[in-house]
């Protein structure tokens, strides 16, 4: 039981720690987003995985006819990911996801920290935790649901404005990767199941209590 | 609820306090209360059996069915 208690205080200090960052990241977001010089460029990061036929050594050029309206957009082949900077015309709409993505984890730490604290007390089983994972469940798919549509969109513009290098070989790669596990939305369907586990747990506790 | 738990009328009955009760069934008297004020979900057996040796009494003597229309 001291173990078990050590553990949970442990889990506390991390969670209370990690929530302190993220705050202190979703203010510096605001702060940058906001105020910074509305010259500077935004950053968006496009993975080797949009686009199913690009090898390590290929590269991507400007699609000619966007040529001009890009031009201040860089493009930088990285080890694993082209780094794509555009001016101020997705500003917004980045600034938006970002405050979003970053506010509801801050309080998915949150919501898990109350329930973390809840298992030193008695009310383990009760309706604010149900309540709690439930929330929690339903945060991990928006996340997942968010991050899917970025990538959506992310896929759209580097279709958009880039091509592949003519020159560069092509070849066809074909992979499977079912990757259930490590979508958020899966684990965040999960999480609900695991909710009306608890939920059923609370009301068998219930039952239990009131059985003279 | 249809099932009315008349343990008030025998404790009166046979002049017996909640907490005596409590004490002779082996039950805290915050479980009796519960029984008392009728929002106990179920009976154990061993619960019932030993109220009704303690207070000499059939089990229908302490619950009773009533149809909730006519509540």
């Amino acid at each position: 039981m001291k173990r078990k208690n050590t553990l949970i205080k442990i889990c506390i200090v991390f969670l209370t720690i990690a929530r302190f960052v993220m705050v202190i990241g979703l203010v510096m977001v605001l702060y940058f987003g906001i105020f910074e010089n509305t010259e500077r460029y935004f950053t968006v990061q496009i993975s080797r995985e949009n686009y199913e036929n690009v090898q390590v050594d290929e590269g991507l050029i400007v699609k000619t006819e966007y040529e001009n309206s890009i031009k201040g957009a860089e493009l930088k082949s990285t080890i694993k990911n082209y780094v794509i900077s555009f001016n101020t015309g997705y500003r917004i709409m980045i600034l938006l996801a970002l405050t979003a993505v970053m506010g509801f984890s801050v309080y998915f730490i949150h919501t898990l920290l109350q329930f973390v604290k809840s298992a030193l007390g008695e009310g383990f089983f009760s309706v604010e935790n149900v309540l709690r994972v439930r929330m929690m469940g339903f945060i991990l798919i928006g996340l997942g649901l968010v991050h899917l549509l970025m990538n959506l969109w992310i896929s759209y513009i580097a279709g958009q404005y880039f091509e592949l290098d003519k020159s560069a070989s092509k070849t066809i790669e074909v992979s499977f990767s079912p990757d259930v596990f490590s979508s958020t939305i899966f684990i965040g369907l999960i999480v609900l199941v695991v909710a009306q586990a608890f939920d059923h747990g609370l009301k068998l506790k219930e039952d239990k209590e009131l059985t003279i | 609820m249809a099932i009315i738990v008349n343990l008030d009328v025998m404790l009166a009955k046979r002049k017996m306090q909640s907490k005596e009760l409590a004490e002779q069934i082996g039950i805290t008297l915050a479980n009796l209360s519960v029984l008392k004020t009728g929002k106990a979900r179920a009976i154990r057996f061993t619960t019932l059996e030993a109220i009704c040796k303690v207070l000499d009494c059939q089990p229908g003597d302490i619950l009773e069915y009533k149809n909730d229309d006519e509540l």
